[in-house]
């Protein structure tokens, strides 16, 4: 059956309906009622924390469907465009801080790329650079709070969210650094030609903008602080952006909003139909022991950690490839969770392990998501795009065995 | 065309009700930190009428993504297969999901059944079985959906001068 099952999602059943295929047969196979289903995914509403995602997930939205891409990139530009490969630095930050906000879900490539693309070319940055930039990009920043893999795993895992946002400041910041050193180096031979022709003076830029640059530091401030929780800053952070983009700077018409309500609330769906799908079948696996019988074997032929590390990166990045980083999340975590226990990994440590490669794992050859997403966005063939991005998925995976390796870049924030 | 009628108005049905749960939970969630900061009181019932509204937006949301065809999947497929083997993937594919989807429906509703003859709690006076409703509702109305996209891979395959997007 569980054949039956691979066979169906590699036909493009969607994930959902093959989890609850297993549950059921998982559940009839072992003559407990199926209504043990619905007592699990009944679960979603007792789960506090998951309030906060409709929320993140409409701001995030709200905030593509505005002028704030606009507005972000001519003022980074004048920030930063002095530096070499200034534009190219701009794009990365850029696409990490909208990432952070709209969660991967494929929304940075879409708003920015069409800015930050033509821009790139003008700039004469070559094409693969451009193109392999902006692919990769558009998972960068999963780190940075308010992301929604971080408080998915945070939910999954059972551990504090608050704590996931500190220990992924510094690998998150890694990886951006890493990305900027080689944005200077592949910086076009010629001094970058489009510098804007009427080169804006940068205070009424920072005006302009100053109202969504502030979001994640009165979030991420109201959060640590204490004075607000997780949901209520994702309701309060709605409020504000509503209150900026459609009340005061009226960039997004009323008449927009429910258009701009059903396209968020239908990806947060298909990501809440899966976590509730398979709450039942993760209970079934843990009931079956099967996590453990899984220890056994990896403890039999592994007995180091470091080794295990490596192990469970490949693994994971063939997870990413394949899968989407919330399917992936939800499905995995729970099995990956005891192993980790068991060689004594961090959980916090193993959630950013984690996340560092669903998100190279989005943009790998053959089926990472963000190839697919570029190429339709840019109109390339899958195949250039594979090329283009193999000189960023080189860097972030070097990346990755840092963040793997030395656990204090996740940990010393948290500890201290 | 009554049928089509029937379908655009169904239509604008769960997209109408997606926006009301969405602005419930909303206002429901702004007008309770509202009331925490200001009065530094709160309804006992707010906190688990929130948890359930977010319940039937995701599902609804769902059942929403299930009639855009964009659920969350592997899709090897769609990108190697020809076109003529695409339309019979998507039929094997739909039925599949039809039938877990009623075999959902159907458990959820001995769900609830349960809960009216066991179920004592209750939402601001609210039975809590009546907030369980959405489970068979939405997996009704997908597998509705799946068997529509059945219906349509067939008369396409019946009459191949139609096109897959019509």
């Amino acid at each position: 059956m569980n054949l039956v099952a691979i066979a169906l999602a590699g036909l493009g059943t969607p994930l959902f309906i093959v989890v609850s295929f297993l549950s059921l047969h998982s559940f009839y196979s072992i003559d407990i009622d199926l209504t043990v289903l619905f007592i699990e995914m009944y679960r979603l509403a007792e789960t506090p924390s998951l309030t906060a995602i409709p929320f993140f997930t409409f701001s995030g939205f709200l905030l593509a469907h505005s002028n704030a891409p606009n507005r972000l990139v001519a003022l980074s530009y004048s920030l930063l465009g002095w530096l070499s490969g200034g534009l190219a630095i701009v794009a990365l930050f850029i696409c990490a801080f909208f990432t952070a906000l709209t969660g991967a879900s494929g929304v940075t490539i879409i708003a920015l790329g069409g800015l930050l693309y033509p821009s790139l070319k003008t700039a004469q940055y070559d094409e693969d650079f451009s193109l392999g930039l902006l692919t990769t990009s558009g998972s960068l920043g999963l780190l940075f709070p308010p992301s929604l893999p971080l408080i998915l795993y945070g939910i999954i895992a059972s551990v504090p969210i608050d704590q996931l946002f500190l220990a992924g400041l510094i690998p998150g910041l890694l990886l951006l650094l890493v990305l900027s050193l080689y944005s200077i180096v592949k910086m076009p031979a010629q001094k970058e030609v489009c510098r804007p022709v009427n080169k804006q003076p940068i205070w009424p830029l920072v005006r302009d903008s100053i109202w969504e640059i502030g979001i994640p530091f009165i979030l991420v401030g109201g959060i640590f602080s204490g004075l607000i929780a997780l949901s209520e800053g994702a309701v309060l952070c709605t409020v504000y952006l509503l209150l900026v983009e459609v009340v005061l700077k009226k960039e997004i018409p009323l008449r927009a909003l429910p258009d701009i309500i059903v396209k968020s609330m239908g990806i947060l769906g298909a990501i809440y139909i899966i976590l509730g799908s398979s709450m039942a079948y993760t209970n079934y696996l843990i009931d079956q022991q099967i996590p453990n019988a899984l220890l056994s074997f990896i403890q039999l032929h592994i007995d180091s950690k470091w080794i295990l590390l490596i192990a469970l990166n490949l693994f994971l990045l063939a997870v990413g490839c394949l899968v989407d980083m919330f399917s992936a999340l939800i499905l995995v975590v729970p099995l990956v969770l005891p192993l980790a226990q068991a060689y004594e990994i961090h959980p916090i440590h193993l959630g950013i392990i984690f996340l560092t490669n669903l998100e190279i794992g989005y943009s790998t050859p053959p089926i990472g998501l963000n190839l697919f997403i570029a190429s339709l966005r840019f109109k390339r063939p899958i195949f250039h795009l594979y090329r283009a991005s193999i000189p960023f998925l080189a860097l972030l995976f070097v990346c990755l065995l840092l963040i793997t390796y030395i656990p204090a870049l996740s940990l010393v924030l948290i500890t201290s | 065309m009554r049928i089509r009628r029937l379908k655009k108005r169904a239509v604008q049905l769960e997209y109408w009700l997606l926006v009301l749960l969405f602005c419930s939970t909303f206002l429901l969630s702004f007008g309770q930190i509202l009331l925490r900061s200001t009065f530094n009181t709160t309804f006992p019932w707010t906190d688990s009428a929130i948890r359930h509204l977010v319940l039937w937006v995701g599902l609804w949301g769902a059942l929403w993504t299930t009639r855009n065809g964009n659920h969350l999947k592997i899709e090897i497929a769609k990108h190697w297969l020809p076109p003529p083997l695409r339309l019979i993937v998507q039929l094997i594919v739909s039925a599949f999901s039809s039938i877990v989807c009623l075999i959902l429906s159907w458990q959820s509703i001995r769900f609830i059944r349960d809960e009216i003859t066991y179920g004592t709690e209750s939402i601001g006076g609210v039975d809590l079985w009546i907030f369980q409703l959405v489970f068979p509702a939405v997996f009704t109305l997908m597998a509705i959906h799946f068997i529509q996209i059945i219906a349509h891979c067939l008369r396409v395959y019946l009459r191949p001068n139609r096109s897959l997007g019509q």
